[in-house]
């Protein structure tokens, strides 16, 4: 999608638009190669919402740990997209972080404060929206926002309060007094989220809250999310819904294997990208031979094929590139297009996490 | 203030939860109620004994006139079905006898003491079942008494026979019949209501099982337990949010089954429910027999892991516990080692509590032994709960 608006802090990208391969030789020659930013750094510690370091974790009866060795910092006001293929250990680290889970050996530090320390307190600080919905069916919703209201500590008149913020933020005040099982997926969604804010804590934990939600809804969310994020909430939001990361988070951070593979901000994970990948898209009946051919030039690190695409790792692409591209005349297969750099943060993904399927690892 | 406010939503959400469940509540009073009116009407006559059976009495004397008379006598009636034992060393059988009758084998013993010689009147002694309805023991006594009637009067028609030398009434001593007290003697046994409201009303009581565990499981399932285990609440105040509200509906149950039993079944022809004069020791029974049943509930509710094993392990558990208890069969038509065996049911505590007070006007004491057993039950099964979830909340 050439040229897509984008708002926020997210808004430079600097990839490459589709074109032709003739203007992209002339671009090659002129353009210089980005710089990609320098990773964000860690911040001190008070400006930290949560500091996790050293993490190992495993369930009960696993062979394997399902978080391994990760060291993640979320500062304060931070709008974190956890991204991770599936069975990555996004739910986990989660659970680790909501005190759900006993980690194996690491710390973790909401605010300065472990849960050891103070239980209550601790949990206070954050708020989790489950990835499966949690919320009471026989009951209405406002019911359900009631009942997990007092459960978190609130009563009287914040109560009455949250609980129409609760309802506006779901958009349910019309429904309010309807049982949540006659709710559609995506309205029970909706109030699965707005139960998690309703005692206002200043970290927010929210996994995978949009799934089946409808664009509008999703939209509505996504400017409440900013909101709050404005307002000074810290947010931690895992979602397979890339393009809503990439317009709604600031930083990423990447699990694979309970492995944490990258950290950063946006901007700088996918300038990481765009400087040594490089796309083709040939007829399906030649870009095996293509393929072939390019993984003996020179500087062409790694060659992966879906077709009708092709897509090249190199140490310098705009220099590679007039050498790929004679290779291929010589040998007469024409690439219908290509582009250089990652178009956006599914590329990026794809690019980190491999493109092979991931269940049941 | 704030454990306060969320004890309270815990209770509220579970009652509210329980009370839009409709099978739930049609398990939990409609079943009870509709069984006591069937159930009652059904036994009524089993219990009143209007039809009687061939009863069986055991006969045991030494051989002699009165023997051979009193045997005859008894043969006499109908109702009556007589195996006879003469023998003259009679001490052995003696306590045989007590035992087939008190083990059921017998409904009636007559034994007639060897005092040969003497010219005192002979006694017999009648021994009964204590399991023995007591208008059937009733019943049996008159048939007895009517069999020595008829010796008796023999006796004054022999004697007014004096003439004949040797007719045998004139030998024979005069007889009297005793009626056995003390080890042998039945105790007052239930009427179809004293028996069936509290049996079913306990059965439902227990069947609270089946709904809660199903409440737990799928709060466990649909992730809310996952939500709960993030909020800063203790275990302890989300199980007495699960507590308090089956403890309602139970007793909502129990006092719609009893009042039933009172004012509904002499309407359609049943005998009406007495339950005694001792308010309290029944609210004491009937509350210890709900928190069995409760903890009972929330025990399994923690041990079952899928909805199908909460509902078949759950009623299936429950029906077993009725069975032994005499829930579904009566225990007085049970045989005596059966008996004793439903003592290892709690339904059987709560029933026995009951009916010590609705049939043997017993007070507080009289149902100590069977409250503290059911609050036993009761804590033991709450604390292994109590601990279960409380490792389920805690960070694993
Ligand atoms: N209860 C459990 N017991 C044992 N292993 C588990 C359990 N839950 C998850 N796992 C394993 O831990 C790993 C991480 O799972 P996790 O749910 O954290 O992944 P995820 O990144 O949230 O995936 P998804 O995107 O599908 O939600 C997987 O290999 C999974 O099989
Ligand atoms: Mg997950």
């Amino acid at each position: 999608m050439p040229g897509r608006p984008r708002g926020g802090p997210c808004g430079l990208l600097p990839s490459l638009a589709w074109c032709n391969t003739a203007t992209l030789l002339n671009m090659a020659a002129s353009l210089p190669r980005p710089a990609p930013e320098p990773l964000a750094r860690p911040p001190v510690e008070a400006d930290l919402a949560v500091d996790i370091q050293g993490l190992f974790g495993r369930y009960r009866r696993a062979e394997r740990d399902s978080i391994e060795d990760v060291s993640l910092t979320v500062r304060k006001g931070a709008l974190l997209g956890l991204l991770g293929p599936n069975g990555a250990g996004k739910t986990t680290l989660l659970s680790m972080l909501c005190a759900l889970m006993r980690p194996r050996s690491g710390t973790i530090a909401v605010h300065g404060l472990s849960f050891a320390e103070a239980p209550d307190a601790y949990k206070d600080l954050i708020g989790l929206a489950p990835q499966s919905l949690a919320l009471y069916p026989r009951l209405t919703a406002r019911e359900n926002l009631e009942t997990f209201g007092r459960l978190s500590g609130l009563s009287g008149a914040r109560l009455r309060a949250r609980v129409a913020f609760g309802l506006e933020f779901a958009g349910l005040q019309d429904l309010a007094h309807r049982r949540v099982e006659t709710y559609s997926g995506g309205q029970q969604r909706r109030l699965n989220l707005a139960t998690t804010l309703l005692p206002d804590p200043p970290v927010l934990v929210l996994d995978e809250p949009t799934v089946g939600i409808d664009p509008q809804s999703r939209h509505a969310i996504h400017e409440n999310l900013r909101a709050l994020n404005r307002a000074g909430k810290t947010i931690i939001y895992t979602s397979h819904y890339l393009d809503e990361v990439e317009q709604l988070c600031d930083e990423i951070a990447v699990l694979d294997n309970g492995r944490l593979i990258a950290q950063g901000a946006l901007g700088a994970l996918l300038a990481r990208f765009t400087g040594n990948r490089i796309e083709l898209r040939f007829d399906p009946r030649t870009v095996e031979a293509a393929a072939d051919i390019l993984r003996t030039v020179a500087g062409v690190e790694d060659v992966a094929v879906q077709s009708p695409l092709l897509t090249l790792v190199t140490d310098d692409p705009y220099r590679r590139l007039p050498a790929i591209l004679k290779m291929l005349a010589h040998v007469h297969i024409r690439p219908l297009s290509v582009a250089v750099g990652a178009r956006d943060l599914e590329q990026a993904f794809l690019a980190l996490t491999g493109t092979q399927l991931r269940d049941g690892s | 203030m704030r454990r306060a406010s969320q004890l309270w939503a815990a209770l509220v959400k579970e009652t509210l939860g329980l009370v839009r469940d409709k099978e739930a509540l049609l398990m939990l009073i409609v079943m009870p109620a509709v069984f006591v009116l069937i159930m009652s009407l059904a036994l009524q006559d089993t219990f009143r004994q209007n039809i009687p059976r061939p009863m069986r009495v055991m006969f045991l004397a030494g051989p002699g006139v009165s023997t051979e008379r009193l045997l005859a006598a008894l043969r006499h009636e109908h109702s009556l079905t007589v195996s006879a034992r003469i023998t003259r060393d009679d001490r052995a059988e003696r306590a045989r006898v007590r035992t087939l009758v008190r083990e059921g084998h017998a409904a009636l013993a007559v034994v007639l003491a060897a005092r040969p010689g003497s010219s005192r009147p002979r006694t017999a002694i009648l021994y009964a079942n204590p399991a023995l309805p007591a208008q059937m023991r009733a019943l049996g006594i008159s048939l007895v008494r009517r069999a020595f009637a008829r010796v008796a009067s023999n006796r004054l028609a022999s004697i007014v026979r004096r003439f004949a030398p040797h007719g045998p009434g004139v030998r024979a001593a005069p007889l009297r019949l005793v009626v056995a007290k003390g080890g042998l003697d039945g105790a007052p046994t239930p009427t179809s209501a004293q028996q069936n409201a509290p049996a079913w009303a306990l059965l439902a009581m227990f069947f609270l099982t089946v709904p809660l565990s199903v409440a737990v499981i799928k709060e466990r399932q649909q992730g809310i337990i996952t939500r709960l285990r993030a909020l800063p609440v203790p275990s302890w105040v989300l199980l007495a949010g699960k507590v308090l509200p089956y403890f309602l509906i139970n007793s909502v149950q129990l006092l719609m089954v009893l009042g039933e039993a009172m004012y509904v079944l002499p309407l359609l022809g049943g005998d009406a429910l007495t339950i005694g004069h001792a308010p309290l020791a029944l609210v004491v029974v009937a509350a210890s027999a709900n928190l069995a049943a409760i903890g009972y509930g929330l025990l399994l509710a923690t041990l079952v892991q899928s909805q199908e094993q909460a509902t078949s392990f759950g009623a299936v558990s429950v029906l077993i516990m009725a069975a032994i208890g005499g829930i579904l069969v009566p225990k007085m038509v049970m045989p005596a080692a059966m008996q004793e065996f439903s003592a290892i049911s709690p339904m059987s505590w709560g029933l026995d509590g009951f009916q010590a007070i609705f049939v043997r006007g017993d007070g507080l004491t009289g149902v100590l032994p069977d409250t503290l057993r059911l609050l036993g039950f009761g804590a033991a099964c709450l604390l292994v709960a109590a601990v279960r979830f409380h490792r389920e909340l805690r960070p694993q």
